[in-house]
């Protein structure tokens, strides 16, 4: 390897500026398109587990068949019921809630969906995920609290919501009383006394989730079979029992995303491998001239190979540069999925990532054609040339 | 004119066949071809077109096979070597200047002149200092940083010399060196061309100017991938 030759690599690239920034440019859109997704995915999955692990202690009572707090609907006497079948040394707490989706649109038009989460308000803070509040109070006061609510971190930024400010939910207005933040996806929702989320969604003395907190971690077994005895139709799950039934849905969206992603990147390959064929096409008159003075093909492959890397190279760099700019100015970091604000989070390693395999991508779009015409003799080319 | 030849062969072509096949038919380029060269000697090979005076360039400098036949060059039997063999055999003997230069046109003279010191593995301080001194030899001093599209043709043709013999090679191969230059930039090179061998470098001048072949040590002559005529001018 003569790294002598290298400069002919860069002349090449700057001899043709316009198909270079072209393909860099190409790169780049495919990285970027990566990268956001990737970052998507990434936060999702760990806005997940730090959900899930907020919930350490809590067991989750569902309705068996239904295990999804926004489908499940029980009864909302059971939280009478599991607090006398199960031994009182084993639990903290029990509490139910309603999980619903409910439209904040002001018009057809603007149709937009919160997650909100209704809260017996006498029982939750010994069973919620720790939060903070950042602004106002909390709910406490099951009546007084009427057509109040809290709202997460995420709901106050994006609707630009303070204490005292009214938001709309189903067309009806409640007034904020406090703002909170757990730094987990509960962050994006909205929290209103049980009454008023079972008025506002018509579910009427329903709960959708009920959590149990325990005292220790060896209590699960004997606390979740006196559940299950004693009430028919519900199954109890650890959030980490949870997470992992979930783990599917989440893994298939993740599936989705790698394989758009792949479908992406497999695009970038096909494309570099065009330029890099037409690139050499144009070049076989030098490549002749070279081999005829003793360049050997190994030379060649590592000259032409610097040519692709560097596009690839670039391309990542370009890629990354687009994908802050995405997500950081023109606010693509927040989407909303299913009801959840998600702020998506660009890292330093998939930045880094994104690079090395927009370099490698680079490499090995160039590979073919490069390897193809190395090894051809400098008469073949030359006769093809003339 | 007065010739530089020690009387060592330098090549030595024995029976060499080149058949190439278009289509279905088998075309013989070269027939049967004899002849050596002596080291120092300026030879010319004519013949018209077609004739395979190039085809016979190609296999002397490594870049065709005979077909069938030996060719020997410096003592190393070409038709045995694998394409590596002899892309370092090109590099370490052979100096080729084409009709149309070809020169790479992204790099500048003193680039272009570089590429085979580059390809033996030559430090750049070195290589700088030697492509500079045989340009600067071919009288193109003040050209060093032009690139091809910025030369003239004798100038082109100039670096491609430059180039050629840049690694001091023991044989220049020209094919049609003057073919596309006027006449007087066509003497100017020959100029140059018999000056080289006067250092002592074998050159074989592919040409169809009985001008330019009238001033080599021999002339043979092709036809139909034979030779007819190997004499002395």
């Amino acid at each position: 390897m003569k790294f002598g030759f290298l400069f002919i690599s860069i002349r090449d690239l700057k001899s043709k500026k316009l198909r270079s920034i072209i393909t860099v440019v190409g790169i780049a859109g495919i990285i970027t398109s990566y990268l956001v997704m990737m970052a998507a995915a990434n936060t999702m999955n760990d806005l997940v587990e730090e959900t899930f692990s907020a919930y350490d202690y809590r067991l989750f009572v569902m309705k068996r068949g239904k295990e999804d707090p926004m489908v499940s609907q029980m009864p909302e006497w059971y939280v009478k019921k599991i607090e006398r079948v199960v031994n009182p040394e084993y639990i903290d707490g029990v509490s139910g809630f309603l999980w619903w989706m409910v439209d904040n649109s002001t018009s057809d038009d603007d149709s937009e969906y919160l997650t909100m989460r209704g809260l017996q308000v006498d029982s939750y803070k010994q069973v919620i995920e720790k939060y903070e509040i950042v602004a106002g109070e909390e709910l406490n006061n099951a009546q007084k609290d009427r057509n109040y609510c809290m709202i997460g971190i995420n709901v106050a930024e994006k609707y630009e919501k303070s204490v005292g400010d009214a938001i709309i939910l189903q067309e009806h207005a409640f007034t904020i009383k406090g703002i909170f933040t757990t730094s987990t996806m509960t962050d994006s929702e909205i929290w209103l006394t049980i009454r008023d989320a079972q008025n506002l969604v018509g579910k009427l003395n329903k709960v959708s989730l009920i959590v149990v907190k325990i005292t220790d971690h060896d209590y699960v077994d004997e606390v979740r079979k006196q559940i299950e005895e004693n009430i028919r139709g519900v199954v109890v799950f650890e959030a980490d029992e949870y997470m992992e039934a979930n783990a599917e849905a989440l893994d298939s969206f993740r599936g989705v995303i790698l394989a758009i992603s792949m479908i992406a990147l497999i695009t970038a390959v096909l494309g570099m491998m065009n330029t890099m064929t037409m690139t050499l096409r144009e070049r076989r008159h030098d490549i002749a001239v070279m081999k005829s003075v003793g360049v050997s093909n190994n030379d060649l492959f590592v000259i032409y190979s610097v040519e692709a890397l560097l596009i690839g190279f670039f391309g990542g760099i370009v890629g990354v540069i687009l994908g802050f700019f995405m997500l950081n100015v023109f606010g693509v970091s927040n989407i909303e999925m299913a009801g959840y604000l998600i702020s998506i989070d660009l890292t330093y390693q998939l930045a880094f990532e994104s690079v090395i395999i927009s370099t490698i991508l680079g490499l090995i779009g160039g590979f073919y054609p490069i390897t193809k015409i190395s090894r051809k003799s400098a008469l073949d080319l030359l006769q093809k040339f003339g | 004119m007065e010739s530089m030849s020690s009387g060592l062969n330098v090549i030595e072509a024995d029976d060499v066949w080149k058949v190439y096949q278009r289509g279905k038919t088998d075309v013989e380029a070269l027939r049967g071809v004899s002849f050596q060269v002596r080291e120092g000697e300026i030879l010319a090979i004519m013949g018209p077109s077609g004739c395979g005076k190039t085809t016979l360039l190609n296999i002397i400098g490594g870049l065709d096979k005979p077909t069938k036949g030996n060719i020997r060059v410096n003592d190393i039997e070409l038709s045995s070597l694998g394409e590596s063999k002899l892309t370092k055999f090109r590099r370490e003997n052979i100096g080729f200047v084409f009709q149309f230069y070809n020169l790479l046109p992204n790099l500048t003279a003193l680039e272009n002149v570089q590429l085979p010191l580059i390809a033996q593995g030559m430090s750049k301080k070195e290589r700088l200092e030697k492509a500079t001194e045989f340009l600067q030899a071919v009288g193109l001093s003040d050209r060093l940083y032009h690139k091809p599209g910025e030369l003239s043709g004798g100038e082109q043709q100039r670096v491609a010399i430059a180039r050629a013999i840049a690694v001091q090679p023991s044989i220049i191969l020209a094919d049609e060196p003057t073919g596309d230059l006027d006449s007087k930039t066509g003497e100017e090179i020959m100029e140059l061309l018999r000056h080289i061998n006067e250092q002592g470098q074998t050159i074989i001048i592919v040409t169809h100017d009985d001008m330019i072949a009238q001033t080599t040590d021999r002339i043979i002559k092709l036809r139909d991938g034979a030779i007819i005529e190997n004499s002395g001018s």
